[in-house]
């Protein structure tokens, strides 16, 4: 069996950057604007959008879209602001669509 | 060459003297281009397989062309995470048509009319994979059906518009289908009552499916009796009548996920312990299931091989006791956040002798003496763990030194203590 080495790597489905980590992975069981996304606690070489409100499954939201720095494709979203107590725990932390990210080599 | 990272066009140029060449995987190689890898196939004329998922950054007509020169031969293509718009599925349907498998997770732009002109040609395709075109609707599996009679392995994951209807042509056309990926899709009991015609069916993933429900297993375990791998993952409507309907018809089955099943309890695994094939069992945040439960199975399938049991908040040493007695095959466990102590443990870690991955996080009732003298009854058998950080500065320096030692390898993390469920 191959031996990991280092860090489990999401890279961006379009240009390969790297993008975020599996171990910081918080939920798997959420939906984007297509399909199924996760929930990461940090993200890396993105840019973030401005901030807009807008009405998700789970209530009110203002959130941000976050690109891809390299290539600028839309990866996902970056909650800002939550306006229910129980959805509190989002903010700061960032959605990644699954059809968005891509396994780097593991 | 998968992920060379280093691998462009020239070198890819190299590999043109020989023509025996009859298989080339360039996935994740972020240099190689369209026509790099045309010109690569045009040398060549024995090519039976192309990998090109996650590469080339465009797909260009260059390389689209020269797929005619190898129609023949090629059986193989797989172009994940590539954009596709239709015209292309049209050019590589009439080119390829002897294509077997075709890859295309990922891929923006594949639409229904797409995969229809690339279908109607290639009636030999067993294995299509369309994970996360979320623009596919009922439309496409209807131009599977009509076109491709032998198909045996279906990924549709994140396919939001496929439904009950779209399965029932697939149903009474398709009597090979072997594996179906519907994680994901808005799949619920109708859907099941389709799917349970196909007898053939040994995979079946509904991951994130929370329409289904025992009604819907009930179906399956009516007619599916090949069934070897089946994912429930976050089911949340299915209980223990669900389990035991799968245990009366599905006694083939090895693999199982029902993780965030929520309503599932010790009954539940009661009729799952008569599965005497089970090897993988995944039941993570089964709140209500204790150690009981964990009895029945570890004594009903002797074969298990990992178990995950992570966040089932109420089981405790007597499963952990069970398991010691009973799962001489158990390779991988994760038991983080259980109600386990350190007798348990140092039981479970001194008798099992294939154990070599244990996840251990949040082992709230076992002490620093605990762990030490269970990671040591371990006798080096152990070789990945993962444990709390925290654990790191208190557990003794010899200790610590003796895994090394012994070739395992910890995974120390510093996550918070927060109840789910």
């Amino acid at each position: 069996m191959a031996e990991l080495v280092g860090p489990r790597v999401y890279s961006c489905c379009h240009c390969r950057n790297h993008v975020c980590l599996h171990d910081d992975i918080i939920s798997k069981a959420f939906q984007g604007r297509n399909g199924r996304a996760f929930l990461f606690s940090h993200a890396m070489n993105i840019a973030v959008g401005p901030k807009e409100d807008r009405q998700l499954m789970t209530g009110l939201h203002t959130v941000a879209d976050i690109y891809c720095r390299d290539c600028r494709e839309v990866l996902g979203w970056k909650y800002e602001r939550a306006y229910e107590e129980s959805q509190r725990y989002k903010e700061g932390k960032f959605i990644f669509e699954k059809a968005k990210i891509v396994k780097e080599n593991w | 060459m998968v992920g060379c990272l280093f691998i462009d066009d020239d070198g890819l140029q190299m590999l043109r003297a020989g023509n025996s060449l009859q298989s080339i995987d360039v996935s994740r190689c972020h240099h190689v281009t369209s026509q790099g890898l045309a010109l690569l196939i045009d040398s060549q004329r024995f090519i039976g397989k192309i990998n090109a998922g996650h590469s080339l950054h465009e797909i260009e007509t260059c390389f689209l062309s020269k797929l005619s020169t190898i129609g023949e031969t090629l059986t193989v293509l797989r172009l994940d995470g590539l954009e596709i718009f239709a015209s292309n599925l049209q050019t590589i349907g009439d080119s390829c048509k002897n294509l077997i498998e075709i890859g295309l997770s990922k891929c923006n732009g594949v639409t229904d009319d797409g995969i229809a002109s690339l279908v109607v040609n290639c009636s030999y395709l067993r294995t299509i994979d369309v994970t996360c075109c979320h623009l596919l609707t009922n439309d496409a599996l209807a131009a599977i059906a009509e076109n491709c009679r032998m198909v045996e392995c279906l990924r549709l994951e994140s396919c939001p518009f496929i439904n009950e209807k779209g399965l029932e042509r697939i149903g009474t056309l398709c009597s090979h289908l072997k594996e179906i990926d519907l994680t994901d899709c808005r799949i619920n009991d109708e859907a099941l009552q389709h799917l349970a015609s196909y007898s053939e069916l040994q995979i079946l993933k509904l991951g994130l499916c929370s329409s289904i429900s025992d009604k819907g297993l009930v179906y399956i375990g009516s007619n599916c009796g090949k069934l070897v791998d089946l994912d429930l993952y976050r089911c949340s409507a299915v209980t223990d009548e669900g389990l035991a309907a799968l245990a009366r018809g599905c006694k083939k089955i090895r693999m199982l996920n029902l993780c965030y099943c929520t309503q599932i309890t010790d009954a539940g695994l009661k009729h799952l312990s008569t599965l005497e094939e089970l090897t993988n069992l995944e039941l993570r945040c089964l709140v209500r299931i204790t150690g009981n439960g964990i009895t029945s199975i570890a004594v009903g399938c002797p074969s298990l091989i990992e178990l995950d049991l992570k966040r089932c908040y109420s089981v405790d040493d007597a499963g952990l006791w069970a398991l010691s007695r009973y799962s001489q095959n158990l390779r991988q466990l994760t038991i983080s956040y259980c109600q386990v102590t350190g007798l348990g443990l140092c039981h479970l870690l001194g008798s099992l002798r294939c154990l070599q991955d244990v996840k251990m996080v949040h082992l709230s009732w076992v002490s620093i003496e605990g762990f030490e003298m269970a990671l040591r009854a371990s006798c080096g058998r152990l070789k990945k763990l993962k444990l709390l950080g925290g654990l790191r500065s208190v557990l003794s320096p010899e200790l610590l030194q003796m895994l090394q030692a012994s070739g395992c390898r910890v995974r120390w993390v510093d996550k918070p203590l927060v109840y789910k469920g």
